[in-house]
């Protein structure tokens, strides 16, 4: 239990302090990131439930649907923009993985859009 | 004493869940583009936990409120999600809460624990499904910290004023 007095004036420069130490040290742990392995994407792997189901080609535009769900992903222009999907939240409509990364997750109908760099496999597929 | 303390958390508890329940309404999605971005307001319950009714109350609070919500909307992915991000920033809290004052406002205090939150929650996501979820880490890690701080300035304005 702690006694609280009014907030002194000072404090505030070093909440903001924090907040910028937050917002540079991530954008350059992410620079960081895509210098080491920046190479370019070339294709996506699609799980489901943990185990792969199809990897598709980034410069073959096609729709790709995920049996026995509403999931489906379009790739167009060399990114993969996710179509539609039957779950209640509905945050993955939109998402997209370019040819610069990225990953799209759907946690209720425990799919994964993965992107594969060049001839390396980066999977992290886990269970 | 314990009396207080117990109905103290109990009521912190209930508003917790109603805020939650009720900024589900707000399209945060318009300005933070980012999936499962939330206000974070019930972490204000939690940290009011901490500084008035000790840290038991805010673990207590940090797995009821989660379990409750199981229970009233069914919703397992988001169970977890908010068990492992509410775990990992209790314990920030834990940390941080003697900041305040002396280093920085509870601003500074909740951006650190939103952003704790939000590890936690890719921790799990990572664990459960793949680890390719930390593309998600750099945005999330942002745009939590700016809830954060603005959930950090609310806290601040109602722990100067309610003596408990």
């Amino acid at each position: 239990m702690h006694k609280i007095q009014k907030v002194k004036r000072r404090q505030y420069a070093f909440d903001f302090l924090i907040l910028a130490f937050i917002i540079v040290l991530t954008l350059a742990l992410f620079f960081l990131a895509q210098s080491a392995y920046g190479r370019k994407i070339s294709t996506v792997s699609i799980s489901l439930d943990g185990k792969h189901v199809a990897t598709l080609d980034l410069s073959e535009d096609t729709v790709y649907e995920v049996v026995g769900t509403d999931f489906s992903l379009e790739i167009k222009e060399g990114r993969a923009t996710v179509l539609s999907t039957d779950c209640p939240d509905r945050t993955c409509i939109g998402m997209s993985v370019t040819e610069d990364g990225g990953a799209i997750v759907c946690l209720p109908n425990r799919i994964v859009v993965d992107s594969t760099r060049g001839t390396a496999d980066y999977d992290y597929k886990a269970g | 004493m314990k009396i207080k303390k117990l109905s103290l958390t109990a009521l912190l508890l209930s508003f917790s869940l109603v805020v939650s329940i009720l900024e589900g309404f707000i399209p945060v999605q318009s300005f933070i583009p980012l999936p499962g971005v939330k206000l974070g307001l019930a972490n204000i319950s939690v940290m009011a936990a901490l500084v008035y009714a000790g840290r038991a109350s805010a673990f207590a609070i940090a797995v009821l409120r989660p379990l409750i919500m199981l229970l009233l909307f069914g919703n397992p992915a988001s169970f977890i999600l908010s068990l492992s991000g509410g775990l990992l920033a209790t314990v920030c809290a834990i940390i941080t809460v003697r900041m305040y004052n002396r280093v920085c406002s509870f601003v500074g205090i909740s951006a650190l624990c939103a952003v704790a939150h939000s590890i936690g929650q890719l921790a799990a996501a990572g664990i459960i499904l793949s680890f390719s979820v930390l593309w998600y880490l750099p945005a999330l890690v942002i745009g939590s910290s700016l809830t954060g701080a603005l959930t950090g300035l609310i806290m601040n304005y109602i722990f100067t004023r309610v003596k408990l």
